[in-house]
């Protein structure tokens, strides 16, 4: 269980997330909250850790 | 609409009918899913997504998980539900197994997380009232806390957002600021029947106890009297690295409230106990009278004798230790 604090809403970022063919959640106003599954591999995370970082530019 | 032709909706009819037929508890995201393999989500538009969400930390093992598809199909053509009154063997293996690989004595099964904080609140007032007297009542919960919708976990769950609409709500609930041991001391007395905490506030905003004030936690119910209950529904089943969160904390808690991965997605919680609470069998008198998920028993149990501890944590060889962006509980600020 992984949680960000981010500076800007929260959903704006999910829904960021979201076009870059990642999920995540929220836990309050402006915290990120990633859950995967514990199959992850250590590609997808670093695949996740990268289209979160795209998503979070790209606002 | 018959089963073919929904099978043919467009995303866009789906949410139209969401939006029409379904009450609308939860904002959703623009997408409609259609299935999902390993940790990766299909809609029904073909878009991929990379899941690290698990439906909220329950899809444990992902998706079409070989193992637990053989279990459900298997036991799906036996039986699907027993009610209470009769025994099944995987139901009493599996509570064998959740005592074997924790502190508990006991295990009480109920079908969510929210039942199972319920449940362990009737434990500790039943403990209480009957060893205590019934003015040893009170259960303290944490600034921050989520442990679940229901009326008496809800009581539990001091956030303005989800308590306002429904007051009254459950009388005999304090709440100590979390991570604070000083401002915790300051509401424990002799009424405290028990402490509840999540060992990781998930729900909260992702903030992992102090070892030092969970520790401090435990000594203040050893001090009052009082049942520690650890709820680990979001934090527990490997999440933190170990099977329990409070392995990893080396504090024991009296009773532990698991539920969301235990069955790998069907809906399905419990309740861990020691003996010193378990004691006040026979219980039948004033347990609830819930249905057990007897499927989800089945289920798990299959998958457990595959996947050990360290496997169920760590299949991947995403051991948290070695890997600073994995599945430890730890807060990027």
């Amino acid at each position: 269980m992984v949680g960000l604090d981010i500076d800007v809403a929260a959903g704006s970022a999910i829904n960021a997330a979201y076009s870059q063919g990642l999920i995540v959640t929220s836990a309050g106003p402006q915290t990120l909250r990633l859950l995967p599954p514990l199959i992850i591999t250590p590609k997808e995370i670093d695949l996740a850790v990268e289209r979160l970082g795209a998503a979070l530019r790209a606002l | 609409m018959t089963a073919d032709s929904a099978s043919e909706m467009s995303s866009q009819d789906v949410m139209s009918l969401d939006k029409k037929y379904v009450l609308a508890t939860y904002a959703r995201a623009p997408f409609v899913l259609d299935h999902g393999e390993g940790c990766w989500v299909y809609d029904t538009d073909g878009h991929a997504y990379l899941d690290c969400v698990a439906g909220i930390a329950v899809n444990a093992l992902g998706y079409g998980d070989a193992g637990l598809e053989a279990a459900l199909a298997e036991q799906a053509s036996k039986l699907w539900h027993v009610s209470n009154l009769y025994y099944t063997a995987p139901q009493v293996r599996l509570a064998e197994q959740l005592c074997q690989k924790s502190f508990a004595d006991k295990v009480f099964f109920c079908n969510s997380g929210t039942e199972a904080n319920e449940a362990a609140f009737k434990f500790a007032r039943k403990w209480a009232g009957t060893h205590l007297g019934a003015d040893k009542h009170v259960i303290v919960a944490f600034t921050g806390a989520f442990h679940g919708r229901t009326f008496g976990a809800l009581s539990a769950t001091p956030k303005e957002k989800y308590q306002a609409p429904f007051r009254p709500l459950l009388p005999g609930i304090q709440i100590a600021p979390f991570n604070d041991l000083a401002g915790t001391a300051k509401i424990m007395n002799d009424a405290v029947c028990a402490v509840i905490v999540e060992p990781v506030q998930g729900e909260g905003g992702v903030f992992p106890a102090d070892p030092a004030f969970l520790q401090g936690v435990r000594a203040l119910c050893n001090r009052y009297n009082a049942l520690l209950i650890f709820d680990e529904v979001q934090c527990g089943m490997g999440r933190t690295g170990t099977l329990w969160a409070y392995e990893g904390y080396g504090v024991t808690p009296d009773m532990l409230t698991i539920a969301k991965p235990l069955a790998g997605g069907l809906p399905m919680g419990a309740v861990l106990i020691s003996q010193r609470v378990a004691a006040l069998s026979p219980a039948r008198r004033w347990l609830p009278a819930w249905p057990r998920y007897w499927l989800g028993a089945c289920l798990i149990r299959s998958s457990w004798p595959a996947r050990p501890r360290a496997a169920v944590i760590c299949s991947t060889g995403c051991r948290p230790q070695t890997c600073p962006t994995s599945l430890r509980s730890e807060r990027v600020v």
